[in-house]
């Protein structure tokens, strides 16, 4: 290649996500019909996992069937037990992925500590086995009490079933998720069976298609963790790309502050109809070890029960309902209010001309100039005499308190950003952080458009808006190390561990799956808490040999801060050793930049609170600019536009634009 | 009113969203470092934010028998607080768990923090938070007491008292009330975080009242309420019709099916007001059925949330077009020192099935058939452990579609404890924990099914 830098957006054919990604790709590839081009980096995250859980047409989900501890095979199905709404008499519990007739007992038990207690009962292993081979089931999951502890009944049960059911994938919760909590672990073994032929006809396909288009070495997926997987190891685990799309935002901002040095900063990455906000600390984004995928969100965190829980580590993501598709309405008693309903892409905000009447934060912006009446580099031209229209409207609904559609819209923006502080809030707030302390990384085709007025929601001043914002996650996947993560489950108190045997168990099961790990870098984290407690802290291991002291007194250092105290002669205890292993991947590096951007300088009147509309600055283009600009103006890009305000300057640097607001001392802050 | 002119329409929404938000950060506060499983796992508890004249202005949605309890305990405990000359100043927590003041039954501590705007002498509202600790001392472990006869035997009663002054924790104080629980430890951990859970709720109160400025924060709080009853009464004249009807239920007495406890209702509505009168409910009783008249409150706000539309949001406004009439004495308002404990988990739950009889005849298509009518009680320790959590079951068939098996209903939404989780804390083993095969009414839609868990305890001494 010609050492090009290529950005590209095209929509997505539902359904078949692998045709549209080769299309793209074959666009960008020269057209030459004698030569295969070559491609030495190929990497990808998907969406696949979620749609299939979410039950997207043209994805079920496979049949599987569970074998469970004889007395124990509702414990799928019972969950956590709690109902995911609390006032709502219709809710239902999410259907379970395996139903009741395909759920099976065996006689075994293991105690809490891991000593046989009952053998398998290899006799009904058998005929459990025979009885899965007639219903014609050929995903099966093996989820035993206690296996966490001591997996041998689980490992017997496999061989026994494999043995009579043929070309079956059967899986053993202790080799899934070795985790204790009976419902999380079989949970995850079971998602991650049904989502295995799903992923890997995905995967197969791509690669066939990819093949005819051009000569890769290798294939990479993103993970949740934020990190790539060759593809062969990537169908093990499906249930690790359950977040892929969202993890790649992450890990581009990530890297953008380790270039630009902001030891704090929060991430917010806002689309059509939600934004996510992730913490970066130290150059590392904040990972969790829990999920609730296809379950509903309230005030950021998904509510257990709506969904079904997986554990394997997550880049840590709060998620509320606010985007630009989010529609402002009119509750009975006549007060305004904003989402959590989108107009989604179809019909789109009322702008689009496609149908909609409802107003949309998209229309809100349009009203008060603060973006182009155009979108997607001219292709698409938004209609501002109907988004004016729908909020004509909603303000006769409301009785008319707003003395111009001008005002409403601006209310409309201010109950989003409520909206999304609550993400902001939330990531910072769950580990004890004060977010006027971070910078704002703001990136999606929405987020820039709300970036000044959240930082100053959350007193922050310092706001980075990355080249690319529409596509930033795809530089994500570009940036990314090739990841792997182990953990151990030790559950002893600190003073009792020993920890060079647990360290070893995690790189012998390394060196089983990867071969040689030389190559790799290690990062070790212990999963501690108090005795008693049940949620737990990650504390990263500085030292390669730490003191047991050390590793109490960092734990005390950590308790303290998050949670403000720490409860006096409580025993530390290791929950779980956690190792990643990172290599980075060789490959050529762009030379040449190429922007989609179109360059203009125009002025155009953008609304404000203070002064109404005010004659300002709109650029195009961020590829000329070296003169800091201040507010109130527009940058319009590709793929977003960003809305410098009134006491705010950007100024270009490498790879995003530095929006600073301007010291304004005690009053500015609450201003 | 004072607001600035383009405030009108919109900052009490920002208000009102911001404070609720609040609220479910003083929750997460409390559950990230709690001790009690009650807390920690089950999410059994509360927290609250109110305006300077203690009204409630946002809860955050944890579970739904301390709805009404929250705001009634803030209430009795001012009144106390005033009744015995006890000065509510900056820097100081109350602790109560008195049912007959606090609302709910003693293993609830309610914690309240009265707020003060930064350099002012002026209340601006009060932080507060209820959690379930698991044990409170008392007869039994986990102090909730089946045979309990008065209120003494089933824990500590602790009377309003100030743990907390000018910020500092009154060691001597809390010492002298973890000693009396069979978990000191877990005590001690979990005030910690039921502190740091209301100074979460503080900031947040400080924080707006000091961007918007005291007058506009008041000003927009007090719209919030207008704004919840007006939305109320719109919801309770859409869906309920213009009339009067009568519902009785009885519960199950100690004594066994030979003696049944009556509890009656009449619901009335009338242009966008709900009147509950319980005349015709039994007497109180000496055993632990007796519902303090904040769960009895509780059940009623549920009930009426359950068939409003999803945007009114519950606060002091909302209570204001539900007025209730509890004859004093009797088991759903008894008076002082009738055993509690179990007016939370059981009586709640039929008072829950007996309104919504009631409501039967005037609401049209909405009411599901009844359910569990209980919470399943379990409780097990010794001198020095305790287990507590409360087992769903079947949930009542729906006008539409089948009820759900073994599934938290109504007056709780509490988690389980994972039968690992158990086994490694307890000396216990479970044998068995799964659904109730076929143990659901039949019908166009079935209910749900009920719940069977088999265990086996390994030391003999047991409550």
């Amino acid at each position: 290649m010609d050492g090009r830098e290529i950005i590209l957006k095209i929509p997505t054919v539902p359904g078949d996500p692998a045709r549209s990604l080769i299309e793209g790709a074959r666009s960008i590839l020269p057209s030459s019909t004698e030569k295969k081009s070559k491609i030495d980096f190929f990497a990808h995250s998907t969406t696949i996992a979620t749609n299939a859980i979410l039950g997207q047409v043209g994805l079920e989900l496979p049949k599987a069937c569970l074998v469970a501890t004889k007395g124990f095979r509702d414990v799928l199905e019972i969950g956590r037990q709690n109902r995911a709404s609390l006032y709502d008499l219709n809710v239902e519990r999410p259907k379970p992925i395996i139903t009741r007739d395909h759920r099976y007992e065996v006689i075994e038990r293991m105690t809490h500590n891991g000593a046989l207690l009952e053998p398998l009962d290899e006799h009904e292993c058998k005929r459990v086995a025979k009885k899965i081979k007639r219903s014609g089931t050929s995903l099966i999951a093996i989820s035993f009490l206690n296996s966490y502890k001591n997996p041998l009944n689980e490992r017997r049960a496999k061989k026994i079933i494999s043995a009579l059911v043929p070309r079956a994938s059967v899986d053993c919760s202790s080799d899934v998720n070795p985790e204790y909590r009976e419902y999380e672990r079989t949970s995850t073994t079971v998602v991650n069976l049904v989502l295995k032929p799903i992923l890997s006809s995905y995967i197969a396909k791509l690669d066939a298609l990819l093949h005819r288009l051009a000569i890769v070495p290798e294939h990479y997926i993103m993970q949740s963790s934020g990190g790539l997987v060759p593809k062969k190891q990537a169908i093990k685990y499906p249930a690790k790309f359950i977040e892929s799309g969202p993890a790649a935002g992450l890990i581009a901002a990530t890297a953008l502050a380790k270039d630009l040095k902001l030891s704090k900063a929060l991430s917010l990455d806002m689309g059509g109809t939600t934004a996510k906000s992730g913490a970066i600390i130290s150059y590392r984004p904040l990972w969790t070890t829990e999920f609730e995928v296809g379950g509903t969100a309230y005030n950021g965190r998904k509510i257990r029960g709506s969904g079904y829980p997986v554990r394997f580590q997550f880049l840590d993501l709060v998620e509320v309902s606010a985007g630009g598709g989010s529609i402002a309405w009119c509750d009975g008693a006549g007060r305004l209010h904003c989402g959590p309903v989108s107009a989604g892409a179809e019909p789109g905000p009322a702008c689009y001309g496609k149908g909609g009447i409802s107003p949309t934060v998209t229309d809100a912006h349009l009203v008060l100039g603060r973006i182009p009446d155009h979108l997607i580099g001219g292709s698409m031209r938004l209609d501002l005499s109907l988004a004016r229209q729908s909020l004509t409207l909603l303000n006769n609904r409301l009785g008319n308190p707003f003395e111009s559609v001008e005002k409403l819209a601006i209310a409309i923006i201010r109950l989003s950003n409520v909206e999304m502080s609550r993400a902001l809030r939330i990531v910072t707030l769950d580990r004890g952080l004060d977010p006027s302390e971070f910078s704002l990384i703001c990136f999606g085709g929405a987020g820039p458009l709300h970036a000044c007025e959240l930082a100053e929601e959350l007193s922050i001043d310092s706001i980075v808006v990355p080249e690319h914002p529409g596509m930033f996650s795809t530089i994500g996947v570009q940036l990314s190390k090739v990841k792997q993560d182990y953990s151990y489950p030790v559950h002893k108190a600190v003073k009792d561990s020993d920890f060079e045997y647990f360290r070893e168990q995690l790189l012998k099961r390394a060196r089983k799956e990867l071969g040689d790990i030389s190559p790799y870098s290690q990062g070790w984290h212990l999963e501690l808490r108090f005795q008693g407690q049940s949620f737990s802290l990650m504390v990263r291991m500085m030292k390669r040999k730490p003191s047991l002291d050390w590793i109490e007194n960092k734990f005390l250092f950590e308790h303290k801060k998050t949670y403000g105290f720490n409860p006096p002669e409580a025993p530390v205890e290791l929950l779980n050793i956690w190792l990643s292993l990172e290599r980075a991947i060789s490959k050529s590096k762009a030379s040449v930049r190429k922007s989609r951007d179109r360059y203009y300088e125009t002025t155009r009147n953008v609304y404000g609170l203070e002064k109404g509309f005010v004659v300002s600055r709109i650029l195009g283009g961020l590829e000329y600019m070296s003169n800091p600009v201040e507010g109130p103006a527009v940058i319009e890009l590709y793929d977003s536009t960003i809305f410098v305000k009134g006491g705010w300057t950007a100024q270009r640097r490498r790879k995003c634009m530095l929006l600073k607001r301007k010291k304004l001392g005690m009053r500015g802050a609450f201003a | 009113m004072t607001f600035e002119p383009h405030d009108v329409p919109i900052l009490p929404e920002i208000i009102r969203s911001a404070l609720t938000f609040g609220s479910e950060e003083m929750g997460i506060a409390l559950r990230n470092s709690s001790f009690s499983s009650n807390i920690k796992e089950r999410m059994d508890h509360s927290c609250a934010l109110f305006t300077d004249k203690a009204e409630l202005i946002a809860q955050a949605e944890h579970i739904p028998v301390h709805l009404g309890s929250l705001p009634q305990g803030l209430h009795d405990t001012l009144r106390y607080m005033e009744e015995n000359s006890i000065e509510l100043k900056r820097g100081t927590m109350i602790l109560v768990n008195n049912p007959y003041i606090s609302g709910t039954h003693l293993n609830d501590l309610t914690l309240i923090r009265p707020v003060f705007l930064p350099g002012s002498r002026q209340l601006i509202g009060f932080s507060a938070n209820k959690a379930h600790h698991t044990d409170v001392g008392g007869k039994s472990p986990a102090s909730l007491s089946s045979s309990a006869s008065n209120l003494d035997e089933e824990g500590l009663v602790i009377e309003p008292v100030i743990i907390m002054k000018d910020d500092h924790l009154k060691s001597p104080i809390v010492e002298s009330i973890a000693i009396k629980t069979r978990m000191p430890l877990n005590f001690r951990g979990d005030l910690s975080a039921q502190i740091a859970s209301n100074m979460v709720g503080e900031r947040r109160i400080i924080e707006l009242a000091s961007k918007y400025g005291q007058t506009r924060y008041e000003a927009a709080c007090s719209e919030i309420l207008d704004h919840a009853e007006k939305l109320l009464r719109l919801d309770i004249s859409r869906t309920f019709l213009e009339h009067s009807s009568t519902a009785t239920e009885h519960l199950e007495s100690r004594t066994g099916a030979l003696l049944k406890l009556r509890i009656r209702v009449d619901v009335d509505q009338k242009s966008g007001s709900l009147t509950f009168n319980y005349s015709g409910t039994c007497p109180q009783v000496d055993e632990p059925l007796n519902a303090v008249l904040g769960v009895t409150l509780s059940g009623v706000y549920y009930s009426v949330r359950c068939l409003t539309g999803a945007a009114t949001p519950i606060n002091s406004g909302f209570f204001r077009p539900i007025k209730v009439n509890v004859p004093k004495g009797c088991i759903l308002n008894p008076r002082k020192k009738a055993p509690v404990s179990g007016g939370n988990v059981e009586t709640s739950q039929r008072n829950v099935d007996l309104v919504f009889r009631a409501f039967k005849r005037i609401v049209r298509g909405k009411i599901p058939a009844q359910s569990q009518g209980t919470m399943n009680n379990v409780m097990f320790g010794s001198d020095q452990w305790a287990m507590y959590e409360t087992v769903g079951g079947g949930m009542g068939a729906r006008p539409t579609k089948d009820g759900i098996d073994g599934i938290q209903c109504h007056m709780t939404n509490t988690l389980n404890t994972p039968v690992e989780d158990m086994e490694l804390a307890f000396p216990l083993m479970i044998k068995e924990y799964n659904f109730r095969q076929d143990s659901f009414g039949p019908g166009k839609f079935r209910g749900g099914s009920g719940r069977l868990e088999r265990g086996r305890f390994f030391q003999k001494k047991m409550g």
